[in-house]
Formats: C-alpha cells, structure tokens, sequence
C-alpha cells in the first residue's frame, strides 16, 4: 500500500537525518530516487535547488512533494507525519529531560561519531548530484559535459566560497542566466 | 540543582499568557516567511519568542537550539516543538508542529503541480539547469566547510570516520541509514572506551 510505504520511507529519513539541513540528502537520495524510483536524481535536483527558494526544511519539502507526486495531497500529508514522527517524539523526550535538569551523555557520543559520518555521505550525495547534473549522469565522461550546469557549478563555487552572496541570490541568478542562455539559442 | 529548577518554575507561570491560537500564528508566521531552513531561522525564533513576546528566556532558547540540533530531522520543526512543548504542554507541542510544517505543505504541494506542467518547457528547462550546477557548487563549498569544523574536535577520528562513511557510501549498496546508526554506535563505542584524552 503506497500510503504506507510513503510514511515508512519518510519515517527512516527523519529518523536517520541527524546533523542538520542537507543530512537528509543522501537519505534522499538512497531511499526515494534508488531504492523507490519516486523521484529521478534529475528531478531531485531540481526540487533541492527549488526548496532554497521557498520557506522550509529540505526534508519536509521532500515529504510534500513526493508525497504529492506519489499519491497526491492525502500522501503529501502521510509523508510529512512520517517525515516529524521521530525527531519530534525524541526531542520531546530530550526536552521533558532538561526541563528537569538532566543530560544524557549517550547521546552526545553518538553524535560525535554522526557528525563526521554525515558529512561523508554529504559528500557522495554531492558526488552524485555533480555527476547528475554537469555529467548528464554519464559519469565523469568529458563528451557528455552541460556547460550551462557547468556555468552555474563554477559561478556558484566562486561567490559561495567567497560569502559574497547566498544562495538564494545564486539560484535566482542561475535561473536568469539560464534564460538568457536559451534566449541566445533561440534567437541568435 | 535546585537554583537550575527555580526560574523554570517562575517562567512557567508566565508561559500561561500565550494562547494556543497565538501559538499557532507566530511559529506559522515564522515558519512561513524565513527561508532557506536551518540555522537562518533560530535567530528569527529567539527575537520572535525571547525579546518580542519575552516567553522563553535568553538560556532556555539556546538549550532548546542546542537539542533540536542534536535530534535527527528539521531543525526547524525540532526547535518549534520544543517552544510548543515547553509553553502549553503537550496541546502546545503538536500545535506547534503543525504550524512548522503547513506552510510547507501547501507551497510545495502548488509547487509540485506548477513544476510538473512547466519542467518541460524549454526556457524552465534551462533554468533548472543552471541551477542544477549552481546548487552543486554550493553543496561542494558546504561539504567542504563542514569538513573543516569537524577538524576542530577530534581532527584524526573525525577523518576516519569522513573517509570511511564516503567510501561505503559511495561504493557499496549499504541502506544509507544503517551507515548512519553504525556511526552512531561507533561514535558510543570508541567514547565509552576510550577517555576523551585519549582520542586524537
């Protein structure tokens, strides 16, 4: 049953999203485009660049719009419950706990081994998202090269890595940018 | 132990004043007007709940971002549900999470529909690809940032388990969410046995 497998899929990546904002990417990935097929990387792509231009937490904007692709609103609905289930029962725990005056310790060594690992599989989600998108998924051959993804790749390292603008500001650019592109191909 | 308690206990008479309904407002308010997610919205909470409405003191703030950090999942909806949980109880908690989360329900849902009927369209084409490349630069330079604050504290233990968790994931089929309970129980393992001393 979909509704079902929406809710246990989103279950997992909340469960599992520890250390903050792009963590649940690879669970993303692993889960919705290679294990389910909800989503192509290409489309995956395309609704993380699109979740930076609008208020909300990646992973919930995944629950919605997967859940909406999949199975309309009724599994926009079911996902996003799936999505909070953990993380909002743990840190009510967690919070009843220090309201009281305690700690706990476990968790904080789990976390010092999550948090490096994390930004490892941050890095393969990347890997793959840079594949995807500038290799057109023909891994790493030169032929197959977007050079508009390509643009944005270099345009976005340079001014990112600088902090002279955020990503917001990047991905509106990149947009214009690839207008005036396809206006170019259009009209010239 | 019991000066920790004492001003808890005076706050939570206050908390009293907030109605669920204006509990309701703010966190959507917040929810719906502060964009880009994580770390750019605890300021916007702590001014809204900590200085406009003076509901939460300035360290019950920083403990609840200190905890909605440490749990998996938004940190957005984590830090909400905690304000819910700690003004108006367990009513408050799922108030407050229905807030976080329903201005993302209907604007990525109206979204889904729009991207759906336009993703073809050649010039939306080529937008999304620019954009494509862009957030891959932008979660490279991310990557990279979190490498190096995860060298501040433990900079070899960090690396083994960066290298390590990149490479299973990269080449092998391993779930991605058994990768993380694994480190998760390296990470209890190794600071269990180890003294924190002994860790480099």
């Amino acid at each position: 049953m979909i509704y079902l497998e929406l809710f246990w899929v989103f279950f997992q990546i909340g469960a599992f999203a520890f250390g903050g904002g792009y963590a649940a990417l690879p669970l993303i990935e692993s889960y919705v485009v290679d294990q389910y097929g909800w989503l192509s990387m290409t489309e995956m792509i395309d609704l993380v660049s699109l979740s930076q231009m609008t208020p909300g937490p990646i992973a919930i904007n995944a629950a919605t719009f997967v859940g909406t692709k999949v199975a309309g609103i009724p599994g926009a609905i079911i996902a996003t419950i799936g999505n909070v289930v953990v993380p909002v029962s743990l840190v009510s725990i967690l919070g009843y706990l220090l309201f009281q005056g305690r700690k706990i310790s476990i968790l904080d060594k789990a976390l010092k081994g999550l948090k490096p690992a994390v930004v490892g599989l941050i890095g393969v989600a990347t890997v793959s998202m840079i594949n995807s998108s500038i290799f057109n998924d023909q891994i790493w051959q030169l032929e197959n090269l977007n050079y508009s993804a390509l643009l944005g790749f270099v345009i976005a390292i340079f001014f990112y890595a600088r902090k002279k603008l955020s990503v917001i500001q990047l991905i509106s650019i990149g947009a214009i940018i690839g207008i005036i592109i396809e206006a170019i191909r259009v009209y010239i | 132990m019991e000066k920790q308690n004492k001003p808890v206990n005076k706050a939570s008479i206050e908390y009293k004043n907030i109605s669920l309904i204006k509990l309701f407002f703010i966190i959507l308010k917040i929810n719906t007007f502060t964009f880009g997610g994580g770390y750019t919205i605890i300021p916007v909470l702590s001014d809204e709940f900590v200085f406009n409405h003076k509901l939460i003191s300035k360290e019950e703030m920083s403990e609840i971002v200190t905890i909605a950090q440490s749990a998996p999942g938004p940190m957005v909806v984590n830090a909400s549900t905690l304000i819910g949980y700690r003004l108006r109880g367990v009513k408050g908690l799922f108030i407050a999470v229905f807030a976080s989360v329903l201005p993302c329900l209907i604007i990525i849902s109206i979204l889904y529909y729009v991207y759906n009927s336009i993703s073809d369209n050649r010039w939306v084409k080529s937008a999304l690809s620019v954009m494509s490349g862009v957030i891959s630069g932008v979660l490279i330079v991310t990557t990279f940032n979190m490498i190096k604050s995860n060298l501040k504290e433990y900079p070899i233990f960090s690396i083994g388990m960066m290298v390590v968790s990149f490479l299973v994931g990269l080449l092998t089929n391993i779930n991605t969410g058994i990768i993380v309970l694994f480190s998760a129980l390296i990470g209890i393992a190794i600071f269990s046995l180890l003294k924190s001393s002994q860790i480099k």
